[in-house]
Formats: C-alpha cells, structure tokens, sequence
C-alpha cells in the first residue's frame, strides 16, 4: 500500500509538472507573438492579425536560387520532421506538437529570423512574416 | 510523512518546470544578448527577474553556438588567420549568415586564437605545406587533411548520408579531437 501511495504521488507530480511546463511554455510563446504583433502594428504596413496559412506559404515557398531558396530546404517540407544542415546537422523539428520549447525564447527566436532570413531571402523578414510563421508551426 | 515528502517534490518539480520553461531562460547562453530587430520594444514578456547567467567562457561559446549547424571543429586544425578571417565575416559563412552579437563573436574569436594551430605545440605537423601567406577557411583544404583522407573517392562525400567533406561527425562518430589520433585512424571510423 506504500508502494502504491508512492507511486501515485510521483506520478501525480510528473503530471503536474508536465502540465505546468506545457502551460509556461505556451505562455512564452504568446509574448513572443505579442511582441511581433506590437511590432507588426508599430510598422506602418497594413496588418490584421497573423495567419498560419500564409505562414505555411511562406515557409515552403522557394524564395530565391542558391543552396537555400527555402525554409524548406533546410527544415524539410514537414513541420514535424527532423531537418538538415547543408552539412548534415540534424536540425530538431519547428512544429510546436513535436517540440514544445519552440518560439518561447525571444532572443533565441530573433537570432535564428536574422541568420536565416538573410541567408533564405537576402533580407530581414518583416514582424509580420515572422508572427505568420510562428502561427503555422504552432498550429502543427 | 513520506505523502508529504511526495507532494513536496511535486511542488519543487512544478516550480522548476514553470522557471525552466519561461520566457526569460536565455536558452543559447550568450553572454549578452543579442540586439534586438529595429522594430523590437522591449520583450513582451514581463518575466519574473531570473539571475543572469554567469558569463560563458570562450570555449563553452563555441561548442554552444558554432554546434548549432555542424561539429565544433577543433581549433587546433586552422591556424589562428583562418579563424579571424571566418569571425571576422561570419555574416557570409559558407552562403549563409552565421552572425552572432558582437560580444560572443570576439570571445569565440579569441578563444580560436588561443587555441590555433600557430598556438599550440603540435600545431607544426597541421601547418606542414601552409605557406604564411595562405588563408585556408577549410579545414579540409588543409595539406594534411588531403594526405589523411587521399585514398577516399569523391563519390564516398557525395554520399547522402555522407553529403560533404565538412560532415566529419558522419564518418568519425566520436568527433575525435585527432591530437592523439583517435578517430583519425583507419578502421575507428564508424562507417563502411
């Protein structure tokens, strides 16, 4: 019976902690949203909320020529799929299903728009691009 | 008493999860962060004040960021001009940008520079038919990277799972450090 209440409670405590983490990191997320929806709105362009499907059009479409025309190419057509460097580096999936953590970082978040956005399409991409994104792989 | 002790955990184990997964967490561990885009206001996210990291020391900054794409070459393969010539235009890495704050890139850099091939006591037999005013940014534009790995065809580096020279981790699993030569020998390689 001690075995059992024991159990029950470390069980219970897993659960919780899962629940709360999973909570937290949604709650992150949202800032980092919130921040590129300040942004979005602050930028003089017209915006009416990010969009998971212009998201996914971004995200697949080819951008340019070159070893990386796309977001694609290094993180695969799938959301949820492990990714790839041009040097063969295993890149975690960006679907927020698979990886939970994603986008809850701000600072890592913008570092990787920067590198990326510059390397894929030769410019920053606008806060708005960015809160699309997002958008799409948390709904995947 | 032990009930208590169990629920004690779980409180301990959920307030560390709700730390852990905040938006605060500095998940890269940059010494400072990075600037923020024109557009940014501050983040968002009013995160309860977490103590700031203790700063990174060179080494730890470049296994943690220069990882993030490919293995962590070992400094002592390229003499330290190749490294500064590398994170001196880190924007334009190999076709891509590979930028980091001003700050982390000259902590890597001196880090690199410390830890050369011109620095350290082996560092001759790397430099062996370097002319001093060659610049190789590829390791395996080396001299002594040829000599090593003359005998494998280009097709081998082609391979998908193989994709190109820079892949060593592909081949020499346990990215040996090759001072000792491990990983480096025929045979201790991982693949057929």
């Amino acid at each position: 019976m001690k075995k059992l209440n024991r159990t029950l409670v470390i069980s219970a405590a897993i659960v919780v902690s899962s629940a709360v983490a999973c909570y937290a990191a949604s709650a992150a997320r949202q800032a980092v949203l919130d921040h590129f929806k300040a942004a979005a709105e602050a930028s003089g362009q017209p915006f009416s909320g990010f969009s998971a499907e212009r998201g996914k059009a971004f995200f697949l479409a080819s951008h340019g020529s070159g070893d990386t025309p796309s977001c694609s190419t290094c993180h695969t057509t799938d959301p949820t799929a492990t990714g790839h460097t041009r040097v063969g580096k295993a890149i975690q999936p960006m679907a927020v299903s698979a990886n939970p953590d994603r986008f809850t970082d701000l600072a890592k978040v913008e570092k990787w728009f920067r590198r990326n956005c510059h390397t894929v399409l030769g410019r920053d991409c606008t806060a708005a691009e960015k809160g699309d994104f997002i958008t799409f792989m948390a709904s995947r | 008493m032990k009930m208590i002790a169990g629920l004690g955990l779980a409180a301990a184990l959920a307030a560390s999860a709700a730390i852990g997964a905040g938006p605060g967490r500095a998940a890269d561990t940059t010494a400072t962060p990075p600037a923020a885009d024109s557009a940014a206001t501050p983040p968002a996210a009013a995160a309860p004040a977490t103590p700031a990291p203790p700063p990174v020391t060179g080494e730890q900054a470049f296994n943690t960021e220069c990882s993030a794409c490919h293995m962590a070459y070992p400094p002592q393969m390229l003499p330290a001009r190749s490294w500064a010539a590398i994170t001196g235009d880190l924007a334009n890495h190999f076709g891509e940008d590979a930028s980091l704050d001003p700050a982390t890139t000259e902590t890597i850099a001196a880090y690199l520079a410390a830890n050369a091939a011109d620095a350290t006591p082996r560092g001759a037999r790397i430099l062996q038919g370097v002319a001093p005013d060659e610049t190789p940014l590829r390791i395996t534009d080396m001299p002594w990277w040829r000599r090593i790995h003359s005998e494998l065809p280009d097709a081998v580096f082609q391979r998908p799972d193989i994709k190109t020279r820079s892949n060593c981790l592909a081949c020499h699993r346990s990215g040996g450090s090759g001072e000792s030569g491990e990983g480096g020998e025929r045979g201790e390689t991982e693949v057929d």
